[in-house]
C-alpha cells in the first residue's frame, strides 16, 4: 500500500551558505487532514448523496481517495532552485 | 530440438519452403510453446520513474539561475486521475481555451487509458531549448 511522505526537507540559503535546513516530519501535517477529513466525511457523504442525480456527488466522493493518493505519489518530489546569490530546494521522502 | 522443428528444417533444406516462411513456422512453434521471443527484453524495459526538468543559464544570461526539477510519474498519473474530476462546464471552458490558442482538441474525449499510454511513450521524449539566456531540457529517467 502507496503511503503518503513521511518527511520533508527545505534548504534555503544564501551567497552558497545553507542558512536555512528543515527537515519536518509531513506525517504530522497528513494526521491533521486525516482527522479533519474523518470530521468532514459525514457532511460530504450528505452532500455528495443530495448531488449525486447531478453526477457531482460520485466526482465529490471521489475526491478523497484521488486526493489520498496524490499525496502518496509525492515521494521523491524534488524541487531545486538557484541563482547567483540564493538557492532553495524541497524534496520529499 | 524438437520433431516439428526437425521438420521445418527438412522442408527447407528440401527447398519446399523458403527462408522466410520457415522463420514464420519456427516463430509460430516458439510463440505456442510460451518460449520468450527475440523482442521480448525489449517488452520488459523499465518504464521512467521520473520526469526531469532542468532549465541552466545561458551565454548571455543576467539572473544565471539554475531550476532542477524531478516530478514522479505516479504524481502525474495522479494529476491525470484528478483531473477526470473536472466537471463537465469547466471541461467546456477548456476547451474553449485550447481552439483560442489553435488547439482543437476535446478533453472530456480523453480516457485515463490514453494518457496512460501517453505516460508511457514519453519514455522516449527528450526536450533540447537552448537560447543566449538559458538552456532547457525536458527528459525521464
Amino acid at each position: 500500500m502507496m503511503l503518503p511522505p513521511l518527511s520533508m526537507k527545505i534548504r534555503a540559503g544564501k551567497d552558497g551558505k545553507n542558512k536555512l535546513r528543515f527537515w519536518f516530519p509531513v506525517v504530522l501535517i497528513w494526521l491533521v487532514v486525516f482527522i479533519l477529513a474523518l470530521a468532514l466525511s459525514p457532511l460530504v457523504l450528505i452532500v455528495s448523496l443530495i448531488l449525486w442525480p447531478s453526477g457531482t456527488g460520485k466526482k465529490l466522493l471521489m475526491l478523497g481517495p484521488i486526493f489520498f493518493y496524490l499525496l502518496s505519489t509525492l515521494h521523491g518530489l524534488n524541487i531545486q532552485i538557484k541563482n547567483m546569490d540564493s538557492q532553495f530546494s524541497i524534496s520529499f521522502y | 530440438m524438437s520433431e516439428e522443428r526437425r521438420k521445418i528444417l527438412e522442408m527447407l533444406s528440401e527447398g519446399k519452403i523458403d527462408v522466410d516462411e520457415a522463420e514464420k513456422l519456427l516463430a509460430a512453434i516458439s510463440q505456442a510453446s510460451g518460449e520468450p521471443q527475440q523482442s521480448e527484453p525489449e517488452k520488459k524495459k523499465d518504464f521512467p520513474k521520473y520526469l526531469r526538468v532542468v532549465v541552466e543559464p545561458g551565454p548571455e544570461s543576467i539572473k544565471k539561475e539554475n531550476v532542477n526539477i524531478r516530478v514522479p510519474f505516479k504524481l502525474l498519473r495522479a494529476g491525470i486521475r484528478l483531473a477526470s474530476l473536472v466537471p463537465g462546464d469547466v471541461q467546456g471552458k477548456i476547451n474553449d481555451h485550447l481552439k483560442e490558442k489553435g488547439v482543437n482538441l476535446d478533453v472530456s474525449n480523453i480516457t485515463p487509458d490514453n494518457l496512460e499510454e501517453l505516460l508511457i511513450h514519453l519514455d522516449d521524449l527528450t526536450v533540447d531549448v537552448d537560447s543566449k539566456e538559458e538552456k532547457v531540457r525536458i527528459f525521464c529517467e
